[in-house]
């Protein structure tokens, strides 16, 4: 594996400037320090749930670091991750649908995850990023490839993992953040936080709007080249509330209501005819009852969420396309722990009731189905050699009234070489249930259509050193993936779309994460240098004259990568950062494409406090290059605009010592720590 | 350990692998004047640039993206859904970008750009200075001056309306979204007749006899069923109706240079002489696993042109068979081929 990866990657030809200066920059610091010997580590972002420490140390993963995630507080998650992950982000213009595309996987086969729970859209199947805020969540990770016996349906090419995580004896405290920006951008958060001994409420507001009116350069158009957007505008706004309660020493409750409403205008950035309306409104409940003592652990979650979206197109005769959702999750999940054996397992009821009214001035209809199904999962995992040595296996098998879905396992195995190096190999196999538009679509829907098989290997190596106050990581992976039964809509011959499984991917590549932090009493500063190669290639032939076999699937970049710095020194913060973009087709036959694009982002903030009152001020500059580019053909993004800001907080902390500020940060992040 | 971090270091310098594809050749090719094919390729719905190819059906050489080959790199817009000549321009109806582009039929070159419409669809001239414009979305059908190339009024008519036909100083419109297709008095612009021809008719011809063909796709999902129509032009009776089967949804009428033949798609290319009183059982050109889009009948030689848009998401490829329906050549056009015009 290694070598074959090094052979790929020592066959290079670096064009790009300023990927070449950070690598430098690396290997300048690291000759620099390599006498110093270990002293200091600081600590990651860890895992929420036991339930993800038995699948995860086997696959490549990904927290968002939560200084990161503070500044994007303003920003959506479509926004933190197009920037901050090598996830390739399909965004239609600016604020609009943006949807994912992880290892090369298309947008069905990313499952979304909330505090364990699959938030998949049964319906479209698919998340759209652009409508979920950031700062509602104070952990927001990424797993990499298939998932789906840890998460049912949709985990393919990876997951997105939301959650909230509050702690007891906190003490209060608010927070009131607010910002303006380019294109007529305002935007306001704010929470209050009150823990106490045995309850907790955290209290998280917010509202964005924008006209979002950005000006962009027509390509396309010789003579008139300076165009504004038009009919873009939006305004978003929501609710999350937590609540946590101790009962006695092993047992916690949690409830969380999150209620999100995005209203936005759809720009059409070629005609002059602008009709196109979006209301997303989504009202999701959890319930968890969380039970630990001594070896055992064992958590009923409950999920209720309702999901309205309601789409019009006045000009397009009359469309008017309103849906319902509404699932409900019922799941128990139980770990015991014996030695070195951990064992998993639980079961899971999901039932979709979904309602679409679907009219325009040739077709009215109006269409509810209703989809259960029940899945029985269990997971063990063993340690060997003082942890050395870990060994997972997890089995997942769904039964639905509807569809037939396949049994699914994962088999992993991590070995520590040495104490800062490890090897780690996954093999597993997921799978994506139709969406029930793929089922039941008017006309074209295919009641007949199976789950997409996927059948993923992946290996990698990690490397993880602390010298003094250095602390460097690596992870470099080789994926390798077969998708069978993809499904994808074909012309049909009642002259309408339909779905089929006759669809073959294979998806492989190689993915790198470099970080390196130094940490000492008021610096922190961090650089780091993701990177990742995706073919992801169709393998069948539909058609005599089909030339897209063996061809990159359209939208799929092969290349993406990000690098950048993150720097603070007292009260002073800097996120400087690159995320770059290669080629992608637009057609199936590798002729059309777009162009690369390397956006940088520059986030600024300086803190102050005064007794128990912090204020800081914070600056971005996104787009700093002022780059033309798109993401989605003919979907212009915005050049180089700004946001500045204030953030005040007020807290009253229980603890006695008042930690230096920069202290404070790094120590947000260090939630959590597994405690077995 | 150093060797350790030289593998770190060397794995952490990215890779950057050529990215950048490979630019398709342009073909430098002199193709007659007196003997070219234009081939209208529509590009993709909201993504991509319609263009139009050149095809030399002598030397088989194409020329890609012809217009803006004549135009500096002056793109037409997004969706190139016809093509029509009068009064030695070619107008270029492209759809999602609302606007119709006047070129010189001679050499492409752009001449004006006439614009304000909905969406539309094609271009039917009435006299020398005016024509009408069918609309997929507004409920009217444009009337365009060309000679100040604008808009100088609309005939209210339901949205949908697709290819039509000039006879006797009368407009026969087909129309998508209903029954009917509609007639429509030249000299006063209204609305005067209209005829049953079942649902979703989107394509008409008149033959050597001056009757007029409209064949509508029918909808599958609401069991109506599609039909080919012929029509009196003077009575406005349907002389002849022919009735297809359930699951058929045929489209792309067209006919020959002598008008005695009619053609269109229905999963495979189909041949029916116009004195035919049953529809053809067989096709003559089967399409096995391909994906017929486009379709036409070179008047020079009663060639057939067939495109098959393949997923839609690649170039198309057109196929060229005999009268017979034996095969004869092949070409590489752009995206959604749509329709031919031959010179």
């Amino acid at each position: 594996m290694l070598s074959n990866y090094l052979n790929i990657k020592l066959a290079c030809n670096c064009k790009n400037t300023v990927f070449t200066l950070l690598s430098f920059i690396f290997s300048i610091t690291l000759l620099a320090q390599k006498k110093d010997t270990l002293s200091y580590q600081l600590q990651e972002v860890t895992i929420s749930s036991d339930k993800q420490t038995l699948f995860e140390p086997f696959k490549k993963k990904q927290a968002i670091d939560s200084l990161v995630l503070k500044n994007y507080a303003t920003s959506t998650l479509s926004d933190l991750l197009a920037n901050q992950s090598t996830i390739h982000i399909k965004a239609y213009g600016n604020a609009n649908i943006a949807t994912t595309s992880i290892r090369g996987g298309n947008a069905n086969q990313t499952a979304l995850l909330w505090n364990g729970l699959n938030i998949q859209n049964a319906m479209l199947g698919q998340p759209d990023l652009s409508i979920i805020p950031s700062s509602l969540f104070n952990q927001v990770s990424l797993e990499y490839g298939g998932g789906s016996t840890m998460w049912g349906s949709g985990a393919i090419g990876g997951s997105i993992l939301l959650s909230n995580t509050l702690k007891f004896n906190e003490g209060f405290k608010t927070n009131l953040r607010m910002s303006v920006g380019s294109f007529e951008t305002k935007r306001i958060n704010s929470s209050v936080l009150l823990s106490y001994k045995k309850i907790i409420s955290n209290t998280n507001v917010f509202y964005n709007t924008s006209e979002n009116n950005y000006k962009y350069i027509d390509t396309t158009s010789k003579e008139n080249k300076n165009k504004q957007t038009k009919h873009a505008s939006y305004s978003h706004k929501g609710l999350m509330q937590e609540l946590s309660f101790l009962i006695n020493s092993h047992q916690t409750i949690h409830v969380r209501l999150w209620y999100n409403y995005l209203n936005r205008n759809i720009p059409d950035y070629l005609g002059t005819n602008q009709t196109k309306n979006q209301v997303d409104e989504n009202l999701k409940s959890n319930l968890e009852w969380n039970y630990h003592k001594r070896r055992l652990q064992s958590i009923i979650r409950l999920g209720f969420f309702n999901d309205w979206l309601n789409y019009k197109d006045s000009l397009a005769q009359n469309l008017s396309s309103k849906s319902t959702i509404k699932t409900l999750i019922a799941e128990n999940d139980n770990i015991y722990k014996l030695n070195i054996h951990r064992f998993n397992i639980g079961i899971n009821y999901t039932g979709y009731k979904t309602d679409l009214q679907f009219n325009n001035l040739d077709t009215n209809y109006s269409n509810n189905h209703t989809l259960h199904k029940l899945a029985l999962f269990a997971a063990y995992q063993l340690n060997l050699f003082d942890s050395k040595l870990q060994y997972h296996l997890s089995v997942r098998k769904e039964f639905s009234n509807q569809l037939a879905i396949p049994f699914t396992g994962s088999s992993g195995l991590k070995y520590q070489l040495i104490k800062p190096l490890s090897l780690k190999i996954n093999a597993n196999k997921s799978f994506r249930q139709p969406t029930l538009n793929d089922l039941y679509w008017q006309p074209g829907g295919n009641p007949n259509l199976k789950s997409e098989d996927s059948y993923e290997l992946e290996g990698g190596i990690e490397f993880n050193h602390s010298i003094k106050k250095l602390t460097l990581k690596f992870e470099a992976t080789y994926f390798n993936r077969h998708v069978k039964n993809q499904i994808i809509w074909l012309p049909s011959s009642g002259g309408y779309w339909t779905p089929r499984n006759i669809a073959e991917v294979y998806g492989r590549g190689t993915e790198t994460s470099t970080e390196l932090a130094y940490h000492h009493k008021d610096i922190y500063i961090k650089l780091y240098l993701n990177t990742s190669y995706v073919l992801s290639t169709n393998q069948v032939k539909m058609n005599e004259n089909d030339n897209s076999v063996g061809r990159q699937l359209i939208y799929t970049p092969r290349y993406s990568g990000l690098g950048g710095i993150s720097f603070y020194y007292k009260n002073f913060g800097l996120l400087f950062n690159n995320h770059y973009t290669g080629y992608q087709f637009t057609s199936t036959d590798n002729t059309t494409w777009i162009n690369p694009y390397l956006i940088g982002n520059l986030k600024l903030s300086y803190r102050y406090a005064f007794s128990t009152v912090e204020t800081e001020l914070f600056a971005h500059v996104n787009n700093l290059y002022n780059k033309n580019y798109v993401v989605v053909a003919n979907m212009p993004m915005p050049l180089r605009n700004y946001e500045a800001g204030l953030r005040i907080s007020y807290s009253k902390r229980k603890k006695t010592k008042q930690p230096t500020s920069i202290n404070e940060l790094i120590q947000s992040t260090n939630k959590l720590i597994n405690k077995s | 350990m150093k060797a350790l971090y030289f593998i770190i270091i060397a794995l952490a310098l990215v890779s950057c692998i050529k990215d950048k594809p490979q630019e398709p050749q342009k073909t430098v090719a002199n193709i007659a004047y007196d003997d070219k094919v234009l081939v209208i390729n529509e590009g993709n719905f909201g993504w991509g640039v319609g263009y139009i190819s050149l095809y030399d059906p002598t030397s088989g050489a194409v020329i890609e993206k012809y217009d803006q080959q004549q135009n500096s790199g002056n793109t037409l817009g997004n969706v190139c859904q016809s093509i029509t000549k009068h009064n030695s321009n070619y107008y270029i109806v492209v759809n999602n970008s609302n606007k119709i582009v006047v070129v010189n039929s001679s050499d492409f070159v752009q001449k004006n750009t006439i614009t304000g419409f909905n969406s539309p669809r094609y271009l039917l001239p009435i006299t020398y200075n005016k024509a009408y414009v069918s609309d997929l979305y507004a409920n009217s059908i444009q009337i365009v001056d060309l000679n100040t190339n604008s808009i100088s009024g609309s005939i209210p008519c339901i949205a949908g309306t697709e290819e039509m036909a000039l006879i006797y100083n009368k407009a026969f419109v087909t129309c998508t979204n209903s029954n009917y297709c509609y007639v429509i008095n030249t000299i006063t612009d209204v609305i005067t007749d209209s005829v049953y021809v079942g649902k979703s008719a989107s394509s008409i011809i008149i033959d050597k006899y001056s009757k007029i063909w409209v064949l509508s796709s029918g909808n599958t999902t609401s069991a109506q069923l599609a039909k080919l129509s012929r029509i009196n032009p003077i009575t406005l009776q349907v002389e002849q109706a022919y009735t297809f089967n359930s699951n058929e949804s045929p489209f792309r009428l067209c006919t020959n240079k002598t008008k005695d033949t009619l053609y269109f798609l229905n999963k495979g290319v189909f041949q029916m002489p116009i004195t035919s009183s049953n529809l053809p059982n067989n096709a003559i050109i089967s399409q096995g696993s391909k994906n017929y889009y486009a379709l036409s009948v070179n008047p020079k030689d009663y060639s057939i042109y067939v495109a098959d848009a393949i997923d839609y998401v690649q170039r198309s490829k057109v196929e060229i068979y005999k009268p017979n329906g034996s095969y004869i050549t092949n070409f590489t056009a752009g995206i959604i081929t749509n329709g031919f015009m031959f010179e």
